[in-house]
């Protein structure tokens, strides 16, 4: 398993590094998307609880910008192949090598493939984020106070900045 | 058999690197390429391998040269190919990876000789012993056409020495070897043949028993084709002296 993954990225870039703060900006992105998703939330059931006529926005509406941290994430996960491209003339010139390897697409492989893997995680990890929110919108607010269409707009979440 | 032909580099901003060089380089050479800074030494090998866009044909055995017989040509450059923070274990099975005819027992014996540590990475590896394990990749490669360019600056001459003569004990008579390198005397009696770069063509060709015959020496067959003016350093000395006066 250690060598399928260090064969994602340039030969002796220290991996396991980049993985570790890979796995640590999903989970505070995961952690900043459910909180302030039930921050607002709760603001929602302290309206309800005081003000007759209160409502409940749209799911949409209430998770906001809650993919702000996923989205610099995966701007730096974007980032990430330029400098994994110019690892290979830090030190020395390793460029001459992993250009004439009889492979030619091994430079480009190790360039992009780490970086694709950790962009379909935090995908992957925004969507869970999305989905689990939305359990917890059903599940702690009112269902009789709730919209008629409480998923409408919701494709617009990823929108959101 | 490696065949350049009317090769051409000119870069971005004008400088003509090679004016047409011609060459061939046969199996189981050891060519001296020798040349003042500038002559295009570097740039010709960075040809050769497709590092560098160039005009004219260079063919290995009659074909041009692409990903399927690239594997034939190694390069150990004074720049450093290799990955610094990998350890020489790993870099050996990146180069098992690649390279299929991988001399195992080759690298093992060169780096037992050296005695290089398997296990740290390049970076801790003080310089010489840096260019002592670029050395020993390419050499390890399993290539027919082993290019070197000036592989050995900043070793100590005792290094450089044993080099020399592990390299003509380990090598096998189909392996070619194309040295750059500025250190003439040194390699005279290393290498077969020699040839001159100058303002980037070949500017001499002569294999080293023919120099032998011809009672001439690799130093004096450089400067005779550099028209090198042997009285340039004391006329400069009268110069300054007059300066002085």
């Amino acid at each position: 398993m250690r060598t399928k993954l260090a064969r994602l990225f340039p030969a002796g870039w220290p991996w396991q590094r980049t993985l570790t703060c890979g796995g640590g900006a999903l989970l505070v992105s995961w952690c900043v998307a459910v909180f302030h998703f039930l921050f607002f939330c709760n603001q929602v059931r302290e309206n309800l609880r005081y003000f007759s006529g209160g409502y409940v926005p749209p799911f949409a509406q209430l998770f906001g910008r809650g993919l702000f941290c996923f989205w610099i994430t995966a701007l730096c996960v974007v980032l990430l192949p330029l400098f994994l491209y110019l690892w290979h003339w830090q030190g020395s010139k390793s460029i001459y090598l992993m250009r004439r390897l009889p492979r030619r697409s091994e430079l480009w492989r190790r360039c992009l493939a780490g970086p694709a893997m950790l962009l379909v995680l935090t995908l992957l990890a925004a969507a869970l984020s999305v989905l689990f929110c939305m359990m917890l919108y059903q599940a702690l607010l009112p269902a009789d106070c709730l919209p008629e269409d409480p998923w409408a707009g919701i494709g617009g979440i990823l929108c959101w900045f | 058999m490696l065949v350049l032909s009317d090769v051409k580099k000119t870069y971005r901003q004008g400088t003509q690197a090679l004016a047409g060089v011609n060459l061939s380089l046969g199996p189981g050479e050891i060519v001296g390429l020798f040349g003042e800074n500038g002559a295009g030494k570097t740039t010709l090998m960075k040809c050769i391998l497709g590092l560098l866009r160039y005009e004219g044909e260079i063919t290995l055995d009659g074909a041009p040269i692409t990903p399927k017989n690239i594997a034939r040509l190694s390069f150990a450059t004074c720049e450093h190919s290799f990955f610094p923070a990998l350890t020489a274990a790993g870099h050996r099975d990146f180069y098992r990876e690649h390279f299929p005819t991988f001399r195992n027992k080759r690298f093992a014996a060169l780096m037992d000789f050296f005695q290089l540590p398997l296990n740290k990475t390049i970076r801790s590896f003080s310089a010489g012993q840096k260019n002592q394990f670029e050395v020993i990749l390419a050499l390890s490669q399993g290539a027919d056409y082993i290019l070197m360019d000036e592989p050995f600056a900043g070793n100590d001459i005792f290094n450089r020495e044993d080099f020399y003569k592990v390299l003509l004990g380990i090598l096998e008579p189909n392996e070619t070897i194309l040295l750059s390198t500025h250190l003439l005397e040194e390699v005279q009696h290393f290498i077969g043949r020699a040839v001159l770069l100058h303002q980037g063509v070949v500017a001499g060709d002569m294999t080293t028993s023919q120099l032998e015959d011809e009672g001439r020496s690799l130093m004096d067959y450089v400067k005779e084709i550099y028209h090198y003016q042997s009285d340039r350093v004391s006329r400069a000395l009268d110069q300054l002296t007059d300066q002085k006066e």
